[in-house]
């Protein structure tokens, strides 16, 4: 086992090689140069040279590229562009916000999710499965900055219920909590949706199985059976999809953070991209690969603990 | 008698704990901090900067005019070089940094020009600083220079900061922790999250602000961040945001129209470089439509490029109205009788309805526009590059000479790559002149240059401003908490 996971790291870490190289590619590829966005208009030409040339923009791509690398190799990945702030304490600092808004967001789906899969399956073909389906498949189509903006016009602007905006004070709990309500609201209305369809589709499926009938036979509880023996089967593909879910929210969280205005990895490398703040984004992006592929192998290794099938294969 | 006690000083603590003050805070929102050093950075910063910073003489109110501040008195000498400060006393800097003193404005003032920082073109003409005592300093220039009070001083190339805190620090600390003898100060900054101050206990002056702590975040949508009670008020740089405003419920916006507004037409393009082209398309503009459909209702039409109630106001401009048939008479002297393709630079981000209109106007005579879309940052970096047609603006300053200056030869920010030596010559004359009225004259005639070279068209003025929730905050008498351009000063708000 320690060999195939070994071999998968491999494979991760040259994934993590070529998007890295891929999205710096891109980057440098954007119209506009940081010296002009960030300067004042009056700035004079000289001014702007004398910018540039100290950011190393002057220098060939391949030159640039290859100081880049040299530089991570040795751990300085670079400095806030105008204000020469380091780096990588910045984004880590931004880490932690996304980490608590995917993890809750991601487990809040799978509970409720996971509640009306079994609740749609107790219920099969009547009136609230069909309900559930129609809504499950709404909230699939539901796009997050969509659910964003209209949670926050009815329970903040509407109804005053909730902030905007912001993540409460430091130290208050009670508002850092009100603050998180809306953001994992409209990260997880579709992903409760999907794995609602999940957990109904998977029970479905065991629901006619042999050992089921058997066990149905013995006269035990529809209930015990749906929740002892049929909802294991689910945790397999519900591992796969909850943690390469929430590796995806790690760096995908920027609309979320964007509009409720939340510190976080996604919105700080949107807005690095924006300033072409070069460094940033580069860091911003590689944190956020290494996080991918740490929620991938995690997959692999509960998957492989869960299903003893995994092991043997 | 014990339990008694203990149970009376629990209720009298718990008595106290709910009357005590609850702290005053003021929620606003910014453009994004770059960097604290305020001599580097564009105008949007002065909503934050304006609580930390301040300057020797500042703007009256709203007007053009100035008040002493940091500086108690001047005295300008005979022939108009030197300019003697003396300035108050006992001005204490944040993070105990001690006084305020004549090496810190001659500090402030130098490296500007030292360090070629972006603001060095506003001090070019200056010679020295020189501190004479303590509390006295001299500006000394190399020749007279009427934009030391007009644009120098009141504004970002005049604010100033402490020589031992820049020093100690260096630049790169600096700009986490800046230090300025304002109302308050900084106590912590997110990148691109939130900026919170705090008040500053040892100010020296009379507090306008009376506010515990302000806090800056950066919303995407700061409409509904007010609406939703989260924001108390947002500058705001747009006809479409002020209009919003003023529509939404418990909400308004109060503004300044001082930037103005124009199709810049490229002069180096290969077909624009001939000025019948350029005439072509002034002619089919329909710039009334424009403004109409594009200025929402707030922004109303211009012939010239300073705006009125300033000096150089050009009050008799041409009025140019639509007119298709000199359209096709300037397009046959071009020699393109069918019309001509050119490039137009779109900003996304501001899905500028003018962007249809003119594209709609000039497609009636033949002329068809290329229109590239692009973001904001991209937008700002393709504008100078003088291969474009586009709908721009630009902010104004109470200085006609601030407004016109863009379009110097070789001008970085001259978007259409305009190049007249007598354009040039009549602004470096302006630069030196101190005479109102001449100085006024000599503004009207660059502009009057500019437009017999239809070097751009005017549409009008657009608004710099505030949204703000009713009954929050106050912007005062003329509404004086927006400086002359419509930038907002924050320590001059009054919260309800």
């Amino acid at each position: 086992m320690l060999k195939y996971f070994g071999k998968r790291l491999l494979v991760l870490l040259s994934v993590l090689v070529g998007v890295v190289l891929f999205v710096s590619t891109l980057t440098y590829l954007i119209p506009g140069d940081p010296a002009t966005i960030i300067l004042s208009q009056r700035a004079t030409p000289e001014v702007r040279q004398k910018l540039i040339h100290e950011l190393g923009l002057d220098l060939p791509p391949l030159v640039r590229f290859g100081q880049y690398w040299w530089k991570i190799f040795h751990g300085d990945f670079g400095y806030y562009m105008l204000s020469g702030r380091p780096v990588l304490p910045e984004v880590l600092s931004a880490v932690p916000y996304t980490f608590i808004l995917a993890t809750v967001g991601i487990f809040f789906s799978l509970f409720i999710g996971m509640v009306l899969g079994i609740l749609s399956i107790y219920y099969k073909d009547t009136l609230f499965d069909h309900i559930l389906d129609v809504l499950s498949a709404t909230a699939l189509s539901v796009v997050q900055y969509v659910a964003a903006l209209g949670l926050m016009l009815v329970f903040s602007v509407a109804l005053d219920w909730f902030p905007a905006i912001g993540m409460g004070d430091k130290g208050d709990i009670v508002g850092q909590i009100r603050h998180l309500v809306l953001p994992v609201l409209a990260l997880s209305i579709s992903w409760i949706g999907y794995i609602q369809r999940i957990v109904r589709q998977v029970l479905a499926e065991t629901l006619f199985s042999e050992y089921v009938k058997t066990a149905k036979s013995f006269g035990i509880p529809r209930r015990r059976i749906i929740i002892r023996h049929c909802l294991r089967n689910a945790v397999k593909p519900l591992v796969t999809v909850v943690v390469t879910g929430w590796g995806a929210l790690l760096g995908g969280s920027v609309f979320i953070e964007s509009i409720f205005a939340r510190k976080g990895l996604g919105r700080l490398i949107v807005t690095a991209l924006t300033q072409r703040d070069y460094y940033v984004a580069q860091a911003g992006i590689m944190v956020a690969v290494v996080l991918f592929i740490i929620a991938v192998m995690l997959a692999e290794i509960i998957n492989a603990v869960v299903d003893p099938r995994i092991r043997l294969e | 008698m014990k339990r008694f006690s203990v149970l009376v000083i629990l209720l009298v603590a718990a008595s106290v704990l709910a009357f005590a003050a609850p702290e005053k805070v003021l929620r606003a929102t910014s453009t994004w901090q770059a960097s604290f050093d305020t001599a580097s950075v564009g105008s949007g910063n002065i909503p934050v900067h304006s609580l930390i910073y301040e300057w020797l003489v500042r703007y009256k109110g709203g007007t053009a005019e100035v008040e002493p501040w940091l500086a108690k008195s001047w005295e300008v000498s005979k022939d108009g070089t030197t300019v003697t400060f003396r300035l108050q006393q006992g001005v204490q800097f944040h993070k105990g940094y001690g006084e305020f003193t004549a090496d810190d404005v001659k500090f402030s003032i130098e490296r500007i020009v030292k360090e070629k920082l972006p603001e060095a073109e506003t001090w070019k003409n200056l010679d020295r600083v020189e501190v004479v005592d303590k509390y006295t300093v001299k500006l000394i220039m190399k020749s007279p220079t009427p934009t030391i009070f007009t644009i120098a001083l009141p504004f970002q190339a005049g604010q100033i900061f402490c020589k031992k805190a820049v020093e100690e620090m260096g630049a790169s600390a600096f700009n986490k922790t800046p230090v300025g003898t304002g109302p308050f100060e900084m106590t912590s900054f997110e990148v691109g999250q939130s900026i919170t101050l705090t008040k500053f206990a040892k100010y020296w002056g009379k507090r306008t602000l009376d506010a515990d702590k302000v806090v800056f975040s950066f919303p995407s949508d700061p409409l509904t961040a007010l609406q939703a009670g989260d924001l108390d008020f947002a500058p705001v740089y747009s006809a479409l945001n002020i209009a919003d405003g003023k529509k939404a419920a418990g909400l308004d916006a109060v503004f300044r129209l001082t930037r103005f507004w124009w199709v810049s037409l490229p002069c180096t393009d290969p077909i624009l470089k001939d000025v019948n082209a350029r005439k072509a398309i002034r002619a089919a503009l329909d710039i009334d439509a424009i403004v109409k459909v594009a200025g929402f209702g707030i922004a109303p039409r211009g012939y010239a490029m300073v705006p009125p109630g300033l000096p150089g106001y050009w009050k008799d401009a041409p009025k140019y109205s639509r007119d298709l048939a000199k359209a096709k008479e300037f397009l046959k002297a071009a020699g393109y009788p069918n019309g001509f393709t050119v490039p137009f630079l779109a900003n996304s981000n501001t899905n500028d309805p003018a962007v249809e209109i003119i594209r709609q106007n000039l497609a009636e005579v033949g002329i068809k526009l290329d229109v590239n879309s692009v973001e904001d940052s991209t937008y700002w970096s393709l504008a100078p590059t003088g291969k474009y047609i586009t709908i721009i603006s630009y902010q104004t300053l109470p200085d006609a000479g601030y407004t016109l200056c863009w379009f110097v030869s070789d001008q970085f920010w001259n978007t259409m790559k305009w190049s007249n030596k007598q354009f040039d010559d009549l602004y470096n004359k302006g630069q030196m002149t101190m005479d109102k009225n001449e100085r006024a004259q000599i503004h009207i005639k660059m502009q009057q240059l500019m437009d017999d070279d239809c070097a751009m068209a005017y549409v009008g003025y657009l608004p710099n401003g505030v949204i703000y929730r009713k009954g929050a905050v106050d912007f005062g008498p003329n509404n004086e908490a927006l400086l002359v351009n419509g930038v907002v000063d924050t320590s001059r708000i009054r919260m309800k």
